[in-house]
């Protein structure tokens, strides 16, 4: 059970300088605003589940799943507003229409399961891991060792489900899935990775003290990134009865 | 791999220039600690004049018209031109589509983009 936010610890930001809080905090409301973004979705993947016969029995744990990302939502507004960290800036937008082009709730659930919960959170737990193990500031990192912890549980129901999901696909749904594992992955690396390797090739300093404050250094976030993908997420998509290698590969070919 | 090795890889793989979520319904929730954001935002700047990133899209009508346009460009083959352009004349010169063959081609008229699409979203969710 996470900590409530009374018993979360008092910021301590003596030696930041108001340059560095403004870089570092200004990441609270952007994680604010993809928790809430995260539970629409994992909302309309319960609500999809239902009507799906082989998930019948694992919507109470989507549910949970909504009920934690709008927790950390509000983890994360609340700790941006102590920090001093300006409001949310909330864009449902991609999330009407990511649900938009899933109409069919058996894809729709598979798909989420696919690549918001395993391959996503996979993704976002090697991330929150790496800024908690930088994060020194003692309010962010608790702030983000509730927040791994829940993602570790959200990435597990992610591939489990879909185990449970495989054998009712049929084999035009697989190869579907086999389609949006590929566009996930080129989605995430240019979402995760571009920026940071941007940042690195234009030569661009990083402050150790921003790590301190949760922000991963652009080195740690790519390792991260590649970690997850290499190490978890391919080997766990060839087990499943996808084709990792290849879905990584042709991550930027266009969609037929 | 060192991170360079990553860029090169990246590049070679086509994802430099590929589309980005935010101009039609990409997945969402793919690494969501937010971190990008801030490189985004410490990058992104003026330097990167690509309209699919950085919430531009969402935050401007002719961001989302000029995204649009960059897809269906690069889904024909053609390289989009994200800057402004100066004509010998003085005209300037939205951004706009090179094709291979050196035909150019303007943004696509605004309201198709798939964010407007409805039938998506189950209604407001308590905070």
């Amino acid at each position: 059970m996470a900590r409530s936010l009374v018993e979360l610890p008092q910021p301590s930001l003596t030696g930041f300088t108001p340059a560095q809080l403004a870089f570092a905090l200004g990441a609270w409301p952007m994680r604010a605003a993809e928790e809430l973004r995260s539970a629409l979705i994992f909302r309309a993947l319960a609500r999809a589940a239902r009507r799906v016969p082989a998930l019948i029995g694992w919507t109470d744990r989507f549910v949970v799943m909504v009920a934690d990302e709008v927790r950390h939502t509000r983890l994360c507004a609340t700790i941006g507003a102590r920090l001093g960290a300006p409001g949310i800036r909330y864009d449902a937008a991609p999330v009407r229409a990511r649900l938009a082009e899933l109409p069919d709730p058996t894809r729709r659930a598979a798909a989420i399961l696919l690549v918001e919960a395993a391959i996503g959170e996979t993704i976002s737990t090697m991330l929150f891991r790496a800024g908690r193990r930088g994060a020194t500031e003692p309010l962010t990192r608790a702030a983000l060792t509730i927040i791994v912890t829940d993602e570790v549980r959200h990435q597990r129901h992610g591939w489990a489900g879909l185990r449970a999901l495989w054998p009712s696909l049929a084999e035009d749904d697989r190869a579907w899935l086999q389609a949006e594992a590929t566009a996930g992955l080129g989605a995430a690396e240019r979402r995760i990775a571009l920026p940071a390797l941007r940042w690195l090739e234009a030569g661009t300093p990083f402050d150790p003290a921003h790590a301190a404050l949760g922000v991963l250094p652009p080195e740690t976030r790519v390792d991260a990134f590649y970690a997850a993908v290499e190490r978890l997420v391919i080997p766990r998509l060839t087990a499943l009865g996808l084709d990792g290698a290849r879905a990584w590969q042709d991550r930027y070919r266009p969609r037929v | 791999m060192t991170w360079r090795g990553r860029l090169r890889d990246l590049i070679l793989a086509g994802g430099a220039f590929a589309a980005t979520s935010g101009c039609s319904g990409t997945p969402l929730s793919v690494g969501k600690d937010a971190g990008q954001d801030v490189f985004i935002s410490g990058g992104c700047g003026n330097a990167d004049p690509d309209p699919c990133i950085c919430g531009r899209p969402e935050a401007s009508a002719t961001a989302a018209m000029e995204c649009q346009g960059e897809i269906a460009c690069q889904a024909q083959g053609g390289a989009w031109q994200a800057y402004n352009t100066e004509e010998p004349d003085g005209a300037i010169v939205s951004p706009h589509c090179i094709f291979p063959d050196a035909a150019v081609d303007g943004p696509l008229t605004a309201g198709n983009d798939a964010a407007s699409r409805d039938g998506a979203e189950d209604g407001a969710i308590a905070r």
